[in-house]
C-alpha cells in the first residue's frame, strides 16, 4: 500500500494563499537546505498527486528548470485530478472518474510514497476519505494577515507530530501523521 | 525605569503569545479544550509563566480566562500554573467594561499604545499579550511587540475564528522551534525590520516557480 503525503507552505497564521501571503512568501527564498529537504521527501516517491491548478503551474515551470530537484520532479509520473480535459504533458495522466476513488486504487496498486503539493477541496476530499497518511507543513517566517486557511471546513482531526525540522531561512517543517 | 547593577537600561519584553491549531484556529478560553499535557511542556509553561511580570488582555480573553482559572487552584495537574496566573497582575483593554475588575485585573487607562509603552519601563520581565484581537493588532501597528510565540497544537479544526494578529503581513525572524512529547510545537519569533515585500507580477511569478506548494 502506498503512503500519501501532502506538503504545503504555510504562514504562521495558517494561510497558504492570498495576496498578502504571496508578498511575504517571495521574501523566503528556497535555498539549498530547502532543496535537500524536498529531495529527502521525494526519496521513496513513485508519483505526484496534483490538483488541476497546481499541475498547470508546475507543468508550465518545472520542465525548463535544471538541477537535482527539477530532474526528480520532472521524471516522476503525475496523477492529476481534472474533470474538464485530458492531460498527458509532463508525464501526467488524469485520475479517471471519481478522483478520490482513483487515488484509493492507486495506493493499493503498489508500494512507495505519493507526494501531493497544494491544498484545497481535493485535499479535503482525500482527508475525509481517510486516504491522506501524512501532512508536512513548512511554516514560513511571517504572519500573512489574510488569505485562504489550510483545510478550512475539514472536520476536527487529531494529528501525531513526527518531526520538527528547521530548513533554513527561518522556515520550520512540522510533519504529522493523521490519526484515524 | 529600571536598570541593572552595571547601569545598563533594561525594560520589559512584550510577547504576543497564542495557542493555535495547525491550521491557525484560535484558542478557546477553556484550558481543557486545548491542553496537551506532558511533563516537559507543563514544566516549560510554568517556567515561562514565572518569567512573566504581567498579562495584557482584550475583553474577550479576560472574561474567558477569568471565568476558568480561579477554579483550578487545587487541580492536581494545573494547580501550580493556576496559582501563578491567578496572582499575576492583569491589564485589560476595553471600551465597554467598567472597574473594578476581578481576578487581580485592572483596566488600561487612556490610550493603549501609550500605556503599554509606559509599562515596558515599569516592568523588567515579560509582558504577555494573550489573544489575537484588537489589542494585539494595536500593539503590532504601534511597533510595540518584541516577540511572537505560537504554540502549535497537533489538531486540525473546522475553522471558526482564524488567528489574525495583523491585517497586513508581518515578516518574522525565527528564534527557536521546540517540539514537545505531547506534539505541541513552540515557535518563537521576533519581528524582522527593514525589508519591504516586492509586489510586481514578475517577482510573484518567480516565486511560484521556486515554491513547490500553491493552491489547487
Amino acid at each position: 500500500m502506498m503512503r500519501l503525503i501532502e506538503y504545503d507552505h504555510l504562514s504562521v497564521d495558517g494561510r497558504y494563499d492570498g495576496d498578502g501571503w504571496w508578498q511575504a512568501q517571495v521574501r523566503v527564498p528556497a535555498d539549498q537546505t530547502h532543496v535537500d529537504h524536498q529531495l529527502e521527501l521525494l526519496e521513496d516517491a513513485v508519483g505526484l498527486v496534483l490538483g488541476r491548478d497546481t499541475y498547470d503551474t508546475f507543468a508550465a515551470t518545472w520542465p525548463a528548470m535544471t538541477g537535482d530537484l527539477a530532474d526528480r520532479i520532472n521524471s516522476l509520473p503525475k496523477y492529476v485530478a481534472s474533470r474538464s480535459r485530458n492531460v498527458t504533458a509532463w508525464k501526467a495522466q488524469v485520475l479517471r472518474g471519481d478522483a478520490v476513488a482513483a487515488v484509493a486504487d492507486l495506493k493499493k496498486s503498489g508500494e512507495g510514497t505519493l507526494v501531493k503539493y497544494g491544498n484545497g477541496p481535493f485535499s479535503r476530499a482525500l482527508m475525509a476519505a481517510g486516504l491522506l497518511d501524512e501532512l508536512h507543513l513548512s511554516f514560513s517566517p511571517f504572519v500573512a494577515g489574510a488569505g485562504q486557511a489550510l483545510l478550512a471546513g475539514i472536520r476536527t482531526t487529531p494529528l501525531s507530530l513526527t518531526g520538527v525540522t528547521q530548513i533554513g531561512n527561518g522556515s520550520v517543517v512540522l510533519s504529522y501523521e493523521l490519526i484515524r | 525605569m529600571s536598570s541593572s547593577a552595571s547601569g545598563e537600561w533594561t525594560r520589559a519584553t512584550v510577547i504576543v503569545k497564542n495557542q493555535i491549531t495547525v491550521n491557525g484556529a484560535f484558542t478557546a478560553p477553556s484550558p481543557d479544550t486545548w491542553l496537551e499535557l506532558d511533563p516537559a511542556s507543563s514544566a516549560a509553561s510554568l517556567e515561562q509563566l514565572s518569567l512573566a511580570d504581567a498579562m495584557l488582555l482584550g475583553r474577550r480573553t479576560y472574561e474567558g480566562l477569568a471565568s476558568v482559572w480561579p477554579h483550578l487552584y487545587d487541580d492536581p495537574t494545573v494547580g501550580a500554573y493556576a496559582d501563578r496566573i491567578n496572582a499575576m497582575p492583569k491589564y485589560v483593554a476595553s471600551r465597554t467594561l467598567t472597574g473594578p475588575l476581578s481576578w487581580n485585573a485592572r483596566l488600561i487607562e487612556g490610550e493603549v499604545a501609550e500605556a503599554v509603552h509606559a509599562m515596558r519601563d515599569l516592568y523588567r520581565g515579560n509582558l504577555i499579550v494573550s489573544g489575537c484581537g484588537e489589542l494585539t493588532q494595536t500593539l503590532v501597528s504601534a511597533g510595540l511587540v518584541d516577540e511572537y510565540w505560537f504554540f502549535v497544537n497537533p489538531h486540525l479544526w473546522p475553522g471558526g475564528r482564524q488567528i489574525q494578529p495583523s491585517v497586513r503581513p508581518i515578516p518574522l525572524q525565527l528564534i527557536a522551534a521546540t517540539g514537545y512529547q505531547s506534539g505541541v510545537v513552540w515557535l518563537r519569533y521576533r519581528p524582522e525590520a527593514g525589508k519591504e515585500p516586492p509586489t510586481t507580477p514578475a517577482q510573484r511569478h518567480d516565486s511560484q516557480r521556486r515554491n513547490t506548494a500553491i493552491s489547487e
